[in-house]
């Protein structure tokens, strides 16, 4: 585990905890009928460390990361309770105000779709400049932020680049670019939505492992929300899954793919398809939890 | 051709549905549905003061495969390999520039629009993206009555109706379901509409387009799975075009390594996994995230 400079208590001891998220709730309210899509959710981040949230597609992980900010929409649409504690500072009771101390500057975000995340009206350079404009006010010249950002996620010729707009850039290029926007103030959390999703998996491999070399290089956490349980090996340290708004099981990674406890997390590994194993069929959930449901587990 | 064959029989008339040929026999000497020759797909780069052609942009250069009847043959590469573009070619959705596709020993390429016609009905298309390959403004049985209502004119409404049902409950669906617009089902259920939509007209030959790339893994499984069992049921015989060589290496039998327009590898499924021979297929499988 990575620890951030300056840090040397051990992630476990509760002081240290970059994030401590308590008894989250969601609601939303739809018509009259209000839909609870997180649960009761509690974990937190250590300084460093790689938290993956791994869930379907409805499972409420999405939610349970933009929560943290208060990027969801205000009530009565949508409300939000429980805990979010960030270096000991409830983020759910701050103002908006005050949040936007935190949003971007504290905690960033990389979404699942960088063609769409983008502005496409804006090149990348200004929207860059845009992030270390309001964040960071005392930087002077932010050409050579920028460049320093571009060159960091390893975009070659930023100077160039960075006068490009988001369509002249290829999808591994555009995810680069929301990186090194995530990145440009320094931030101690980096919250990841998917981010490898709308990507070829050989871009994935390289965006993984820049987030890795990243993560090491700046000594940031990332809670990285994903569904799919191949990215999560090799870079996550922690694993939560979730399922219907709830954390089912959260272990350490090398633990979880080897002993999962949970019917549910064993078929969503079971899922994937493996190089070198070729199995008739695929295992699929539905098939998995109606033996749960036989055994009468939860 | 064939007349329309108006009872909603799904199996394509006369055919058996033969067993898939062993993964070590030798490909080409397979008897094939299908057979690309020295395809090349090339499009026009403008540029100058009067946009003028400049040169070309060789999507697909000088490409050859065949693709035996009754099983399943993977196009993997990265974006922009022209893997897609070679899909969409054999379909005419892309105009080939140079080259042959036979379709059981028939060149289709340099058929008119009328000759090609019964050709569409063989040969379908499963497309990437479940949102934006479905019209948001017809209902799905309208969805899956088009085709039939071009290929099957004389179907009368209450065949085409039965059809229908029957197609929700071939890919898993409920026939009540029938009614409701796309932005009502999932990402997943959105996909087995597609995959409707393609078998309404009975084809032989689909050809999936990175069919399960923009859904979860664990609904990536149930369409894999489902498009296994029709291949079963119906004698299909697919091209299934995707990223992801694990995904490439579970469905098929034979697989095609694509790289800036060319194939640089082809060999059967276990061949390319345990002896890759190209150093971009080993690219390829290094890419593949381990669990």
């Amino acid at each position: 585990m990575i620890k951030q400079e300056g840090t040397d208590n051990s992630p476990e001891s509760g002081s240290d905890k970059l994030l401590d998220v308590r008894n989250l709730c969601i609601d939303f309210q739809v018509h009259d009928e209000v839909h609870r899509a997180v649960d009761k959710v509690s974990f937190s981040i250590a300084p460093g460390e790689v938290l993956a949230v791994v869930g379907e597609s409805g499972s409420g992980k999405s939610v349970t990361g933009l929560s943290l900010t208060g990027l969801l929409p205000p009530p009565p649409g949508c409300r939000v309770g429980g805990e979010v504690l960030y270096q000991g500072r409830n983020l759910l009771e701050c103002s908006p105000r005050e949040l936007r101390q935190y949003r971007g500057k504290q905690i960033a975000y990389i979404f699942q779709e960088p063609g769409t995340a983008l502005n496409p009206v804006f090149t990348i350079g200004h929207q860059i400049a845009e992030a270390i404009r309001l964040h960071r006010p005392g930087v002077k010249d932010v050409k050579a932020e920028i460049v320093k950002a571009l060159d960091m996620v390893k975009i070659h010729e930023p100077e160039r680049r960075f006068e490009d707009y988001p369509h002249q850039l290829s999808g591994g290029m555009q995810q680069r670019v929301m990186i090194a926007m995530a990145l440009a103030c320094n931030p101690r959390l980096l919250v990841a939505d998917e981010p490898t999703t709308a990507l070829d998996v050989t871009i994935q491999a390289q965006i993984i492992n820049l987030l890795r070399e990243l993560r090491e290089r700046l000594g940031m956490s990332i809670m990285l929300i994903t569904h799919n349980f191949g990215i999560v090996s090799g870079f996550a340290d922690r694993v939560a899954v979730m399922r219907q708004g709830r954390i089912l099981e959260q272990k350490d990674t090398s633990g979880i793919l080897k002993s999962p406890e949970h019917p549910y997390t064993r078929a969503l590994i079971g899922c994937i398809p493996v190089l070198g194993r070729k199995l008739h069929r695929l295992p699929t959930i539905e098939s998995e939890t109606r033996q749960e449901q036989e055994h009468g587990q939860t | 051709m064939a007349k329309p064959d108006a009872k909603a029989d799904l199996t394509p008339a006369g055919q058996a549905v033969q067993d898939k040929p062993g993964h070590s026999g030798d490909w080409n000497s397979a008897p094939a549905l299908v057979q690309v020759k020295n395809l090349k797909v090339y499009f026009p780069v403008y540029g100058g003061l009067f946009r003028r052609v400049r040169g070309y942009m060789r999507a697909v250069d000088d490409v050859g495969f065949s693709v035996p009847e009754g099983s399943t043959v993977g196009l993997v590469g990265e974006s922009g390999s022209g893997k897609t573009t070679t899909g969409r070619s054999m379909v005419r959705l892309v105009q080939p520039t140079a080259g042959e596709i036979l379709y059981r020993g028939r060149d289709v390429v340099g058929l008119s629009k009328r000759e090609f016609f019964p050709y569409r009905k063989r040969m379908q298309m499963i497309f990437q993206d479940p949102f934006n390959s479905l019209n948001p403004r017809m209902s799905v049985e309208k969805i899956l009555t088009e085709p039939l209502g071009i290929h099957f004119p004389r179907m009368s409404a209450d065949e085409r109706h039965m059809r229908c049902a029957r197609l929700m409950e071939m890919v898993g669906l409920k026939p009540d379901q029938l009614r409701r617009y796309p932005h009502e089902f999932s990402g997943g259920q959105r996909q087995r509409i597609g995959i409707a939509r393609a078998l309404a007209v009975e084809p032989e030959f689909i050809i999936c387009d990175e069919p399960v790339s923009a859904l979860d893994v664990s609904v990536q499984a149930t369409i894999i799975n489902l498009l296994q069992d029709l291949q079963e049921e119906l004698g299909l015989t697919y091209l299934f075009i995707a990223h992801d060589l694990a995904v490439v290496e579970h469905i098929s039998d034979y697989v095609l390594v694509m790289h800036q327009g060319r194939i640089v590898e082809q060999a059967s499924s276990e061949v390319i996994y345990s002896a890759p021979q190209h150093p971009y297929t080993r690219q390829l499988l290094e890419a593949v995230p381990r669990l």
